[in-house]
């Protein structure tokens, strides 16, 4: 009686959210792949041509090109903001004055709006009358680089866009698990006369393994599907330079109206993302096991 | 070591220049925001930086206001972010506490099958979302907008595990005995008691939505519900039409600057529960 009523109550509880799940994200994601398999601009019916898209995808200069800029800028920005986070979690965990206020500094980037930031760093970095270069400028260098604009700088200026935008996130994460190390054991290691440099490898280091797998695992996922700050800041150039893959499949989906090949290019995307996530996983369970 | 705290080391000095530094840097980029925004167009188009503006100028406040429809997309997005939060909490919070509580066949198929939509990115079902939504005839809706965020089951996860780990089970069955329904159960006592995981779900969801480009980019054409981000991205950054059609940075710095006003005031009273919403939940836009 009671398991039968319970059964009913959870049906009529999970009810709206299952109505939106079903409609608006089971039937939109299981047709990826069956729509991969066609033709369709939208407009008229898809139309069924088996792998096309994948082999076009293959022989697709682009698409490489688009691979390898999401891969390269992945691996600069999640080494940056773990070990930012990193540094800016120890420093705000310090009993420094002020350290509230700077805390309140440091994280408000983060509430702000790609849109804004974006636009924001697109001025800073303007090759002309950017602050950047106004004060390069006035140190002496004669001809500082239009940071957007110049193919081999494009990339990493938007990761010191993030270094500001996004890092939030990180140091809080940080900050908490630096503030869940007891203080017995840095008393303990400075009674044995450790150091700062002996008592950040061998006690917050270790214990910060779990944290560290966390940020970098959520880290690379994220970056992987940057979108926005391409959006804004460059429209994939220089020379598409800056293209990344789901700013491909935007405008492949979107500009071009290429549904079937932009999903195409998604499928390849998510199996990398999944793949390259569950290795990261793997590596940081396995390193916790060796010790 | 120890003893001598009341000495100035010169590590200690090292460590208060650092954060000067450190905070200098996260200041700096919205002291430029708020300086250009007050400049004339003439200023901001000098080869040196200057932070105080000369003349000062509000015009460029003036201009946003006047020339784009920047308060209906100032309304359009509170009108969005304030339905996905209602969306996302209405759904969540009965199907969070089936979870928790109740024992029905398929349970664990269905948490995982939710927590799919945290684990697979949007871009992976967006043109076919994107379709679908253009058949039901509901791009450049309200609700629209509203569905494609509050299908994440982030704030179920999150009620889940408050409910597991925070709400004694004693106080829902002595209301069951009392003749207390489920539903009953769900509004007296889960409602009033959830209210640190719903101060979470509702925080994150609503900078969410505010803060939203992809989806509403691709599902709103006319100014009639298009977002701030939206408008300001295509309609005054013009970023998809290159420089020439660019508004000076001077205006596009006041619209960027009249768009964060909301969230930085919201984050600077609320801090505190959006640190603590990042540490227990562990969230990213």
């Amino acid at each position: 009686m009671r398991a039968k009523v319970e059964g009913k109550t959870a049906f009529w509880f999970l009810l709206p959210y299952f109505f939106l799940y079903t409609l608006f994200f089971l039937i939109p994601f299981v047709t990826l792949i069956p729509i991969s398999f066609t033709k369709w601009n939208i407009i008229g019916t898809p139309k069924f041509v088996g792998i096309e898209n994948y082999t076009k995808l293959f022989g697709d200069n682009s698409f490489w090109k688009a691979l390898g800029n999401t891969v390269y800028y992945t691996v600069l920005v999640t080494i940056v903001l773990t070990v930012l986070g990193l540094l800016l979690g120890m420093l705000l965990n310090l009993k420094l004055k002020g350290r509230i206020f700077a805390r309140t500094i440091v994280l408000l980037p983060y509430v702000i709006s790609s849109a804004a930031a974006g636009i924001l760093w697109k001025w800073i970095y303007d090759k002309n009358f950017g602050i950047l270069n106004s004060y390069l400028r006035m140190i002496g260098v004669s001809s500082p680089p239009g940071w957007l604009s110049n193919p081999k700088l494009a990339i990493p200026s938007i990761v010191i866009m993030n270094s500001w935008w996004s890092v939030a996130f990180n140091t809080i994460v940080y900050l908490a698990a630096l503030q869940g190390i007891p203080e017995e054991l840095y008393e303990a290691a400075e009674m044995d006369g450790a150091g700062s440099l002996a008592k950040f490898r061998f006690i917050t280091l270790p214990l910060l393994r779990y944290t560290t797998v966390y940020v970098v695992v959520l880290c690379w996922a994220n970056s992987f599907q940057v979108f926005d700050e391409i959006y804004i800041m460059t429209q994939g150039g220089p020379v598409e330079s800056t293209v990344t893959l789901v700013f491909k499949i935007f405008t492949t989906a979107f500009n071009n109206f290429e549904i079937g090949y932009a999903s195409a290019i998604s499928a390849i995307t998510l199996i990398l993302i999944l793949l390259a996530s569950l290795f990261q996983l793997k590596m940081g369970v396995f390193q916790d096991e060796e010790k | 070591m120890k003893k001598n705290k009341k000495k100035i080391s010169p590590g200690i000095v090292a460590l208060y220049v650092i954060l000067v530094i450190v905070v200098l840097y996260y200041l700096i980029p919205l002291l430029v925001m708020v300086s250009t925004s007050f400049k004339e167009e003439s200023e901001a188009l000098k080869k040196t930086w200057e932070w105080i503006p000369k003349p000062f100028t509000f015009e460029n406040y003036v201009f946003i206001i006047d020339r784009y429809p920047f308060l209906r997309w100032t309304i359009n997005s509170i009108i969005v972010t304030v339905g996905t939060v209602a969306l996302t909490c209405f759904t969540a919070l009965p199907a969070g506490y089936a979870f928790a509580r109740l024992n029905f066949r398929g349970k664990n198929l269905l948490f995982t099958m939710c927590l799919l939509t945290i684990m697979i990115p949007f871009y992976a079902y967006m043109p076919q979302l994107y379709l679908l939504f253009y058949r039901l005839k509901m791009l450049n809706t309200y609700i629209g907008l509203m569905i494609p965020l509050s299908v994440n089951a982030f704030a179920i996860f999150l009620f889940r595990q408050f409910i597991v780990a925070e709400i004694p089970r004693d106080i829902e069955d002595a209301a069951k005995i009392d003749g207390c329904s489920y539903w009953g159960i769900l509004f007296r006592i889960v409602l009033p008691l959830i209210r640190p995981a719903m101060t979470t779900a509702v925080l994150f969801t609503a900078f969410k939505s505010w803060n939203y480009l992809m989806w509403p980019l691709v599902a709103t054409s006319g100014d009639k519900v298009k977002t701030l981000p939206v408008g300001l991205a295509v309609n005054v950054f013009g970023v998809t039409t290159g420089i020439m059609h660019q508004p000076p940075y001077t205006i596009v710095m006041a619209g960027a600057l009249l768009s964060i006003i909301i969230p930085v005031v919201l984050f600077i009273f609320l801090q505190r529960f959006f640190v603590r919403g990042i540490v227990t939940s562990g969230l990213k836009q």
